[in-house]
């Protein structure tokens, strides 16, 4: 069966919807805060630029930086930024360099709450 | 644990690591090889003159670099797996006739893995002729290099090199791998004058 570039398309942006509803839930479920979608859309295409592709990348992303306040501002905080960009990192290694960074942070700091 | 890599670890259970936009969703499996395709892609890379499987001191990052050129060409779905020692005085060790000491250490060590289908669950197996004689499976291929505090790491067949902390070298062209392995013939004939 083949299906048509316009399918493709209409296939690609109904997925594109579910998951940022499963991300706005899951990051809802530990923040008790409800994100807009056009902030998570927003991250979403960052994420896409920085080479995210799976699902655990983009959603790790946009979990921290949500939480940072990221969608707030055009760009990504320096703590951010500064994994995202570097060239000499694969996908899977920056989303985990970010959450060690994260790790780091000095106890209260993170926005993401228990 | 932390608070964030327990949410992180949260997040690799909830979400998947198919691609968050395409429709396209690989099937469990599909690519993968039957035992007896992984043994003869061993086979056949291990029959390659042209690269020094005689000298495990080192040239493991170009080996491994050639052996996934070659699968991902005729659409093997390979990867790498990295092994690092704990640090400078618990380096990994292999025992080998193939170094006038009978051994060799490392600080890290690299080969390619395959996907491999077997009684309906897919693995990944390492395939390393340098130091095994068919392909094992990464905690096997682990255990052959006698660091239990070693470190072990999965990745696509991107990185050339890939350094503990994540940081990955540029992959050289075709020329300069073939020097490298000029390099390495060149230092195993220094290794063995005179001894």
């Amino acid at each position: 069966m083949h299906i048509s570039s316009d399918q493709m398309a209409t296939l690609t942006m109904q997925r594109r919807v579910r998951f940022i509803e499963r991300l706005a839930g899951f990051i809802e479920s530990k923040t008790q805060r409800s994100p807009e979608r056009t902030a998570l859309a927003d991250l979403f295409s960052r994420a896409m630029g920085y080479g995210m592709t799976t699902e655990q990348q983009v959603a790790g992303y946009i979990t921290l930086a949500w939480a940072s306040g990221a969608h707030e501002a055009t760009i990504d905080p320096d703590w951010i930024a500064d994994v995202m960009n570097d060239p000499f990192r694969v996908a899977d290694d920056k989303v985990k360099a970010l959450f060690d960074k994260a790790d780091r942070f000095p106890r209260g700091r993170a926005a993401v709450s228990t | 644990m932390s608070f964030f890599s327990d949410l992180w670890d949260e997040i690799v259970n909830i979400f998947s690591s198919a691609p968050a936009t395409s429709p396209v969703v690989p099937c469990a499996g599909c690519g993968a090889l039957t035992p007896e395709q992984a043994q003869q892609w061993f086979d056949h890379f291990k029959s390659r003159t042209d690269i020094p499987w005689n000298y495990p001191n080192d040239c493991c990052y170009n080996r491994a670099e050639v052996m996934d050129q070659e699968m991902s060409a005729a659409g093997v779905q390979a990867g790498k797996v990295w092994n690092y020692a704990p640090d400078i005085s618990h380096p990994l060790r292999v025992d080998t006739p193939n170094d006038p000491d009978g051994f060799v250490e490392w600080g890290y060590h690299v080969a390619p893995t395959v996907p491999v289908m077997v009684n309906g669950v897919t693995t990944p197996m390492v395939l390393d002729p340098s130091i095994a004689s068919g392909p094992v499976t990464p905690q096997q291929w682990k255990d052959m290099q006698s660091q239990p505090g070693s470190q072990l790491v999965l990745t696509d067949a991107t990185p050339y090199y890939r350094a503990p902390d994540g940081r990955v070298t540029a992959t050289p062209d075709a020329a300069q791998i073939a020097r490298v392995f000029d390099q390495h013939r060149a230092d195993r004939a220094a290794n063995w004058a005179g001894r």
